[in-house]
Formats: C-alpha cells, sequence, structure tokens
C-alpha cells in the first residue's frame, strides 16, 4: 500500500491522540503508575502479553480492570488457584443432547477466548494449569484433542502475580515467563499518589473508565507500530544488549558472568525492538532511538535473565544488575567499553 | 513507493537538511578526534619525555657506551613514539553516526539525526514513507541550529601538567653538564701573541669608502687584486683579526707590490719610450713627437703626431729625403722594442746554457768557493733578465698597438701620403689609450697613500698606548659632535691638542661657536699651538697655520712659506725662535665666507652639523671649503708627515656624511 510522509504523519498523530486519550482515560481510574499503564499499552500494541508483580493493594487488578473498560473489548478474568484445572481456563468438552435427543460432543470456550483475559495471581495455579496458556499466549488459539480454536484478535494476557507469598506457589517456569512481553512492577504510590487513592475510594463517587478504543482501532494502531522503520545502529545495540546479559559471551560484564545463569532469549530482543518502536510512536517520533530501547530494556529482560545459584544466594537484583549492563555497554558497536568509561 | 508531499519553496530539501546534518555531525567527530588526541597527549609526552631523557642521560653520563647515534635513535624513537600515539588517536575510526549522536545527546533530539543520516543513506526510491517522515523529522532540529562545539566539548585534561612536568625535566636533563673524569691533554706552550690592533669604525669606513672611489675609477686586473686585498686588511682589522705585526707585514707586502710594480713598470716604460724616442729623433719630422714620449708626455706626442699627419695630408709636402728618413726612423721605432726584447732573450739563452754548463761541473766535481760564488751570481743576473724580460713584455704589450701603427705609417709612408697620415691619425688615439693608462698609475698611488695612511694610523696608537688611544676616542666622540655635551658647555674647552717640537702636547685653542667672538689658541706653551679661530657672523676665518715648527724644517731649509723638500730635515732652523718662543713663523690665511646677509653663520652650520653628525647640505660645503684650505696649506708648508696626518685624519673625521 503505498503512502505518502503526509499521511504517516497523519497516523501518527493520531496514534499519539488515541494513546493520549486512552492515558487520560485509564488516569481516571488509576492513581501514577503512568509507566504501568504505559507498559500495559505497550504490550497490547505489539500484540503480546504482560505480566505485573507487586505487593496486594497496589491496584494491579484495578489497573487491568480500568484498561478493560477503557477499550471495547471482550474482558475475561482467571484468579488462579491451585485447584484450578487447565479446562477451567480453556474450556471443555460436553456431552450436549440436542431437539431430536441425539447426544454429541460440544466445546464450550473457557475464560481464554476473550480479548483481554486478567489472569490474577497466576503464580498461585499448578505448573500444569499454568502451561495450559502456553499455546494460547504463544499462537493465540487453543488446541483440544484434535482440533484448534483460534482466539479472536485482538488478544491479550494481563497476569499478575505476588512477589511475596512463597507458600502455595508456583514460580512461572522458565518458558511461560519468556512469553510474558513485559514483566512490570507495580511499586508502592508516592505520598501524593496515596492521597489520591483515598480521596478516590472514600468518597461516593465512583469513577469509571469509558471504553475509546475498539479492536479495529488496536489492530490499526499495532499495524502502525510494526511499520516504524528501525535503523541499523538501533537494532545492534538491541542485540548488542541482549548478548551482554549471557554469561558466556566475550563482552558479558564480570556480574553477568558471575550471576547469570541463563540470558535473555531472541524475545527479549523482539521486546525491546517493538517496545522501543511503541516509544517512539508515543512521543510521535517516526523512529525509535537507542534511549528507546534502553527504556524498554528493564520490563523487556528482566525476567528473562536468569540468575543462577551464587546470584540468588547473594540476593542479587535482575534490575541492578541490568542497569550495569546498561551502564556499561557502548551505544555504537566500535567504541570500546574503557574509551566510553574514560570519556563520561 | 513513496510519495513526498509538495515542499515548501522556503523550506530546504530533504537532502539540503541531509547535508547540514553531516556537515555538524563531521564537525564533531573532528572535535571528538582533537579531544582523544588531548587525552592521550599527556601520557603520550610523559612517556615519550621520559624515553628521550634516558637517551639523553645515557649519552651524558656514558658517552662510549652509548654513541651519538645510540642517543639520537633513542631521540627518534621516543618522538615517533609520540607522533605515533598521536596519530593513533586522531586517526583511529570513530563509531557510525558518532558525530550525529553526540549531537542528538546533547540537544535532546531523541536520535533523530542520527536516523535522518542512516535512513538518508538509502536511495530515495527505497526509502518508506515512515522513513522520509523522520528525516523530515530532523529538519526543525536544523532549523533551531545545532552546535557541536557545545555538543562535543574539547576539555583539556588536568594531567597535561604531568605532561609538561616531563618536558621540563628533559629540559633540565638535556641542560645539565654530566661532569666525569678524563685526564687532562698535556699543557699548551702558550706563546704571547703580539697585540691586536684597534682601528676605529670610523677610520674603518674611511677607508673602505676610500677603496670603494678607487675600484670605481679603475678597474684593471692588477689594481682589483691589491684593492681586494687592502680591502681584506680592513675586514681583519675591522674583525681584530690580525696583529699589529701581521698588519705591517701585509701593509709592507701590498706597498711593496705596488711600488715595484709601478716603479718597475715605470722603469720599464722609460726605458722603452726612450728607445722609441731615439729612434724617432733621427728623423726631423719626427723629432719633436719623439722628444714628448721621452718626456712621456702623451698629450705633447699627440699634437706633435697630429701636426705631422697634417703636414703630411697638406699640399706642403716634406721633401723625398725627408720623408725617407722618416720612414726609416718609424720602421726602427716600430722594432726597437722589439729587437730588445730579442737581445735579452739571446741573453738569458746563453745564460742560461752556461749556468747549465757550470751546475753540470759543480755536480761532475767538487767546486771551490769561487766557482760556487760565480754560479750564484749567474743564478742571480739570469733572475734579473727573466724579471726585465718580464717587465719587456708587459711594456710591449702596452706599446704594442703604438708600434704596430708605426709600423703601418711606415710602410704606407711612401706609396700612399694620405694613408699614412691616416695612420699618424690613429697613432694620436694609441697615444690617447696610453695617457688613460697613466690614470691607473695614479690610482696606484692613491692606494699606496691609503697603505701609508693606515700604517700611520697603527703606528700612532702603537706608540701612544692606552692613553692616547683613549684620547683619540674621545676625540673622535667629539669630532661627532654633541655626544655627552649640555649646550651651556659648548663654549668651552673642546679638547688638547698642541704640539711642541718634541711632540709634547698643547693646547688647541678655544672653539666658541656663532657669534661669539674667538680668541687665538693658546696652547700651555704659547706660540705652538695651532688654533682655529671663527670670525664673528662667519665674515671671515683666518686661520693660523704654523709657517715651521723647530726641528722641522727640510735639507732645502725654507722658511714660512717656502717650499720644503721632500723628507723632514733635521736639528732646528736657525731664524726660528726656541720652543717657547712666541715669535714663531706663522701664515694667516684670510679665507672670506659668504655674507648673503641670509642663512646661519658657517659657525652655526658647524655647530648645528656637528649636532646631527656632520651632515647636510650647507656643512658639506662649508667643509670643502675649509678642506681646500687646509690642505692647500698641508702641502704647501713643510710639515712632517706626522702632523700631516693629524690635520688630514682631523678632516677626516669631521668629514660629511649621509
Amino acid at each position: 500500500m503505498s503512502q505518502s510522509k503526509d499521511d504517516v504523519r497523519d497516523k501518527v498523530a493520531e496514534f499519539r491522540r488515541s494513546i493520549g486519550e486512552l492515558r487520560d482515560e485509564v488516569g481516571k481510574v488509576v492513581v501514577g503508575n503512568h509507566e504501568i499503564v504505559d507498559g500495559v499499552m505497550v504490550c497490547m500494541l505489539a500484540g503480546s502479553h504482560a505480566l505485573l508483580e507487586g505487593v496486594p493493594g497496589l491496584g494491579k487488578t484495578l489497573l487491568v480492570r480500568t484498561m478493560a473498560d477503557a477499550l471495547r473489548l471482550e474482558f475475561a478474568r482467571i484468579q488462579f488457584t491451585p485447584d484450578m484445572m487447565p479446562a477451567d481456563i480453556l474450556g471443555t468438552t460436553m456431552i450436549e443432547e440436542d431437539p431430536e435427543g441425539r447426544r454429541h460432543f460440544t466445546f464450550r470456550k473457557g475464560p481464554v477466548f476473550a480479548n483481554i483475559v486478567l489472569a490474577d495471581e497466576i503464580n498461585r495455579a499448578t505448573p500444569k494449569t499454568q502451561s495450559a496458556l502456553l499455546e494460547a499466549m504463544q499462537e493465540h488459539r487453543v488446541t483440544i484433542g484434535t482440533v484448534t480454536h483460534p482466539i479472536a484478535e485482538p488478544f491479550f494476557v494481563l497476569a499478575t502475580q505476588n512477589p511475596l507469598e512463597s507458600e502455595g506457589t508456583y514460580p512461572l517456569p522458565e518458558a511461560q515467563l519468556d512469553r510474558f512481553f513485559f514483566k512490570l512492577r507495580v511499586a508502592f504510590p508516592g505520598r501524593s499518589e496515596l492521597h489520591a487513592i483515598l480521596e478516590r475510594t472514600t468518597g461516593d463517587s465512583n469513577p469509571s473508565a469509558r471504553p475509546m478504543l475498539d479492536g479495529a482501532r488496536i489492530k490499526e494502531m499495532q499495524r502502525l507500530v510494526r511499520e516504524v522503520p528501525v535503523t541499523h545502529q538501533v537494532q545492534d545495540y538491541a542485540v548488542r544488549l541482549i548478548e551482554a546479559t549471557h554469561p558466556h559471551h566475550p563482552e558479558a560484564s564480570e556480574e553477568v558472568r558471575r550471576f547469570v545463569n541463563f540470558g535473555a532469549s531472541p524475545r527479549g530482543a523482539q521486546a525491546l525492538l517493538l517496545a522501543s518502536k511503541c516509544y517512539a510512536l508515543f512521543d510521535g517520533r517516526f523512529a525509535p532511538s537507542i534511549d528507546d530501547v534502553k527504556k524498554a530494556a528493564l520490563p523487556a529482560l528482566r525476567h528473562r535473565v536468569l540468575l543462577n545459584f551464587e546470584g540468588e544466594a547473594e540476593g542479587v537484583k535482575t534490575d541492578q544488575l541490568l542497569d550495569k549492563v546498561l551502564a556499561r555497554l557502548p551505544e555504537t558497536a566500535s567504541e570500546a567499553p574503557k574509551a566510553k568509561a574514560a570519556r563520561k | 513507493m513513496v510519495q513526498s508531499g509538495t515542499p515548501d519553496a522556503r523550506e530546504p530539501s530533504t537532502e539540503q537538511v541531509l547535508a547540514a546534518i553531516g556537515r555538524e555531525a563531521r564537525r564533531a567527530e573532528r572535535r571528538m578526534r582533537l579531544s582523544r588526541v588531548l587525552a592521550v597527549l599527556p601520557l603520550a609526552t610523559t612517556w615519550a619525555s621520559v624515553l628521550a631523557a634516558l637517551a639523553i642521560a645515557a649519552r651524558k653520563i656514558a658517552p662510549d657506551a652509548v654513541t651519538e647515534r645510540g642517543a639520537t635513535v633513542g631521540l627518534a624513537l621516543a618522538a615517533m613514539g609520540w607522533l605515533l600515539a598521536l596519530l593513533v588517536a586522531a586517526l583511529r575510526r570513530l563509531p557510525p553516526y558518532a558525530g550525529a549522536l553526540a549531537l542528538d545527546r546533547h540537544h535532546a533530539l531523541s536520535g533523530r539525526l542520527a536516523n535522518a543520516l542512516e535512513f538518508g543513506r538509502r536511495v530515495p526510491g527505497e526509502r518508506s514513507a515512515m522513513m522520509t517522515a523522520a528525516i523530515d523529522d530532523a529538519r526543525a532540529a536544523v532549523r533551531a541550529g545545532l552546535s557541536a562545539s557545545r555538543a562535543v566539548p574539547v576539555p583539556i585534561p588536568g594531567e597535561i601538567v604531568v605532561g609538561l612536568g616531563a618536558v621540563l625535566g628533559l629540559g633540565l636533563v638535556a641542560l645539565l653538564e654530566a661532569r666525569r673524569w678524563q685526564p687532562l691533554p698535556p699543557p699548551l706552550r702558550v706563546t704571547k701573541s703580539a697585540d691586536v690592533v684597534e682601528v676605529s669604525p670610523d677610520d674603518l669606513e674611511l677607508f673602505r669608502e676610500a677603496m670603494r672611489n678607487v675600484e670605481q675609477k679603475d678597474e684593471s686586473p692588477e689594481l682589483r687584486e691589491s684593492v681586494d686585498a687592502f680591502n681584506r686588511l680592513i675586514e681583519d682589522l675591522a674583525e681584530r683579526r690580525v696583529s699589529r705585526d701581521e698588519a705591517f707585514r701585509r701593509m709592507r707586502e701590498l706597498e711593496d707590490r705596488l711600488s715595484r710594480e709601478t716603479d718597475e713598470e715605470r722603469e720599464a716604460m722609460k726605458k722603452a719610450l726612450a728607445d722609441l724616442a731615439n729612434e724617432l729623433s733621427r728623423s726631423d719630422l719626427a723629432k719633436p713627437a719623439g722628444e714628448a714620449l721621452r718626456r712621456q708626455d702623451y698629450a705633447g706626442a699627440r699634437d706633435e703626431v697630429k701636426k705631422l699627419a697634417d703636414r703630411l695630408a697638406s699640399k706642403k709636402k716634406p721633401s723625398k729625403a725627408e720623408l725617407d728618413r722618416l720612414k726609416k726612423a718609424l720602421d726602427r721605432a716600430s722594432r726597437s722594442n722589439e729587437e730588445a726584447q730579442k737581445r735579452i732573450e739571446e741573453q738569458r739563452a746563453d745564460l742560461k746554457q752556461s749556468l747549465l754548463k757550470a751546475k753540470e761541473q759543480v755536480e761532475k766535481a767538487p767546486a771551490d768557493e769561487r766557482q760556487k760564488s760565480l754560479l750564484k751570481k749567474k743564478e742571480r743576473e739570469l733572475e734579473r733578465l727573466e724579471r726585465e724580460a718580464k717587465r719587456r713584455e708587459s711594456t710591449g704589450r702596452r706599446l704594442n698597438r703604438l708600434e704596430r701603427q708605426l709600423g703601418k705609417a711606415a710602410a704606407d709612408l711612401l706609396r700612399d701620403l694620405g694613408a699614412s697620415a691616416e695612420d699618424l691619425e690613429q697613432l694620436t688615439e694609441d697615444l690617447n689609450r696610453m695617457e688613460q693608462e697613466e690614470l691607473t698609475d695614479k690610482e696606484k698611488e692613491d692606494l699606496r697613500q691609503r697603505i701609508q695612511e693606515l700604517r700611520e694610523l697603527i703606528r700612532q696608537q702603537g706608540q701612544g698606548g692606552d692613553k692616547l688611544k683613549q684620547r683619540l676616542q674621545r676625540f673622535m666622540k667629539q669630532a661627532r659632535g654633541g655626544q655627552g655635551q649640555r649646550p651651556g658647555q659648548r663654549g668651552g674647552k673642546q679638547g688638547k691638542q698642541g704640539r711642541g717640537g718634541d711632540g709634547q702636547q698643547g693646547d688647541d685653542g678655544d672653539l666658541r661657536p656663532g657669534g661669539a667672538e674667538g680668541n687665538d689658541g693658546e696652547g700651555d706653551e704659547p706660540g705652538k699651538g695651532p688654533g682655529l679661530r671663527f670670525g664673528r657672523g662667519g665674515k671671515s676665518i683666518p686661520v693660523e697655520v704654523p709657517g715651521g715648527s723647530g726641528g722641522q724644517a727640510g735639507p732645502s731649509g725654507g722658511e714660512g712659506d717656502q717650499p720644503g723638500g721632500s723628507e723632514a730635515g733635521k736639528g732646528s732652523a736657525p731664524k726660528l725662535g726656541g720652543a717657547s718662543d712666541i715669535d714663531g713663523k706663522t701664515l694667516d690665511v684670510q679665507a672670506e665666507g659668504l655674507d648673503s646677509g641670509k642663512g646661519p653663520t658657517n659657525a652655526e652650520v658647524i655647530l648645528g652639523a656637528a649636532d646631527r653628525g656632520f651632515t647636510g647640505k650647507a656643512y658639506r660645503k662649508v667643509f670643502k671649503q675649509y678642506q681646500t684650505v687646509a690642505e692647500d696649506q698641508v702641502e704647501r708648508e713643510k710639515i712632517p708627515d706626522g702632523m700631516r696626518f693629524y690635520v688630514r685624519r682631523y678632516f677626516q673625521l669631521i668629514r660629511p656624511r649621509e
């Protein structure tokens, strides 16, 4: 499809306006957490899924619900419990009797067949149940027996988990984690935000979000994200960043060699680039920069870099490790780390 | 396919935007390279200085172990290492779009410039709409203005102090003198060298100027050689490279050569002309010309030959007998020098032969003293003849054309009187030429004169010692005028320079400038000091010149204005007074100044010129008047050479300068 640069300008402007409206609408209900909101929007526009991690009561579920309210999409919530079975998520085949009295098997779709799925406290479910989401999240379809059922687009899963409670929880397997585009850490609100939360939630008013975007518009925006060009230098930075998280890579830092068991997967690089494109569009730019990649680095890689036993034992935080990697990594390929350090 | 929108006429095109970004990015990259060089500079300078200092120190401390070449190689390696480090720092490849990224970072453009440059590298057909939009997005940044200097500051590293310190250390090492034990060479035998002659710049300039004049007047190679030798001597004196003895020796050699050349040549010429005159005198017609030639009166000879040519060309021709005699006289005259030369050659050949025989005899048998003496006598005789032959040859060259012309005239005489008259006319031109050659002798004489002056100058210095030297220097300072004098002191005593009969120093007369009536000079010993008196308003300039001083009269003993002998006499003239006799013979010379009633007086002119260092047209005129009178009197009076020297020297020192 041929289009002029003016068309592109208009599209980007429209994209920016839509994002702004969505952000404002969510902001009516959710106080603060702008980065989390932006992260969720990035995941949605990238056509992927987000994992929100935070202590109870920080508004994770509220945020997802508000997001679902602001989007004119089908929303489903699954409260994960240890006794939950895969069929509870995917759906099940039931024997149904037709008016003529003949019985046949009919597939009853589970909650995963919605556009937005809130997998609340996903780490409470058993790995078996958690794995039930794998195919749906990766391929946007569900196979039951010999029949494959596609999931309607747009589809994205917003999962939450509580990092404090370890008893009765099942940490997500690496393969499962890798399927989440971003892992967003919901931080404790600041004083002013806390005041705002109290004012909104203890009064008689009940703010709610109006639906702003429908599925078609979201798909259109997703296409625009894919159209954003990336320069070689930015892409190269993303690749080198992924490489730098691998302990056996020649340019890996001493900390990475010592504390990391597995580095980020290629899905991490994809996440970095797609997210940087989204951030560029959020800013009204037509191409991402290295700073956009840096901005996406923590949410995109923190759940993909797996610490070894020593790292766990030393209490190393993945975010701190990634910060160091980002600080050491030169922006351009031929620049040696020492030279950059000297210049700084 | 990308469809570009219609560009605004005022807006720069995409390519222009890219070019502007590229330009500024390259500038930023250049600054990055400079920063790199500055970052490397302290370390490179320190190491290079240390290496160089080690090389120098090793050479100084152990010169036997480290050769000059080894030290040079060490220094060269240090310099090359330093240069290489800087070059690598400057030329090492920068990351792609480093300049653009730096600009992006500084101007908070979120990679817009770097992205635009990379998308701009693609051919326009391959650019997507989004890429074109990204390039256009950078346009605003370009319009706002990019600053490479602010984006990439070039910091001076603090470590540069260490580098400078190292360079300073290197300098100190280079300056330090490493002392080491070394056996002293045997002491030299010091011979006392003669005193170096000091000649004042004024005198040197005077001699240089005189030589320039001589060179301008005559360009003959012989004279030029002598002038060059004299100039070399003057320059050596100026550089104080010659001792008194050496100066005297060189002057003597130069003078001898000039004297020998002049005297011997003159003698030879005289002899040759006498021979020629003798031959010409045999004819009545050529006799007057011959006599004039005998006297070396070329002008007279020319006139006589002219007369003879006119007579031959006129209607009243001489008789045949006269013509015949003339022909014979001319013919013989044309061969006279040649025959003389032939005779000398024959004598030389005979003498050589006999000399060889004598030598053979001496070699065969031991000779007694008489034979040896005879042999030496013959050798001396041969040398004399060789010298004479040389002189004859030289004279022959000068007379060659004259003789040829005489021969031609003789040949034409009986055949065609008109042609002979023409030959004689040509002869007058040859005589003219010879007269010109005579001028060269004058220049030689002038050169001799200068040598004598220089010798006298050095001699006087030697006699007077340091005291006289200081007095002369003071005199020269005063002669240049105005040095160290306050205006109010001008009327005072200028200096003392009198003379007694035996060389005692007396006082000069007072010198009183413009308008003040001067007094007669009074020396310590009355009547002996020559004085200069300047009249009121420059009307008259009486100059007192000693008519003769005691003990200085020449052999011919003239008094007053009587001409004296050529040499200084001995004893004292009885008519003259004693050393303290105020009634000494003096001669008053009156030189009338021009009284136009306008302009400054002569005294004012002199005083003004002295203040300015003897310059100015008026001073030149006044100087000429005074010098003429002084020279005239010095030549006329019987004054010892030493005293003449002082008078001339005084005028030389106050000569006009431009």
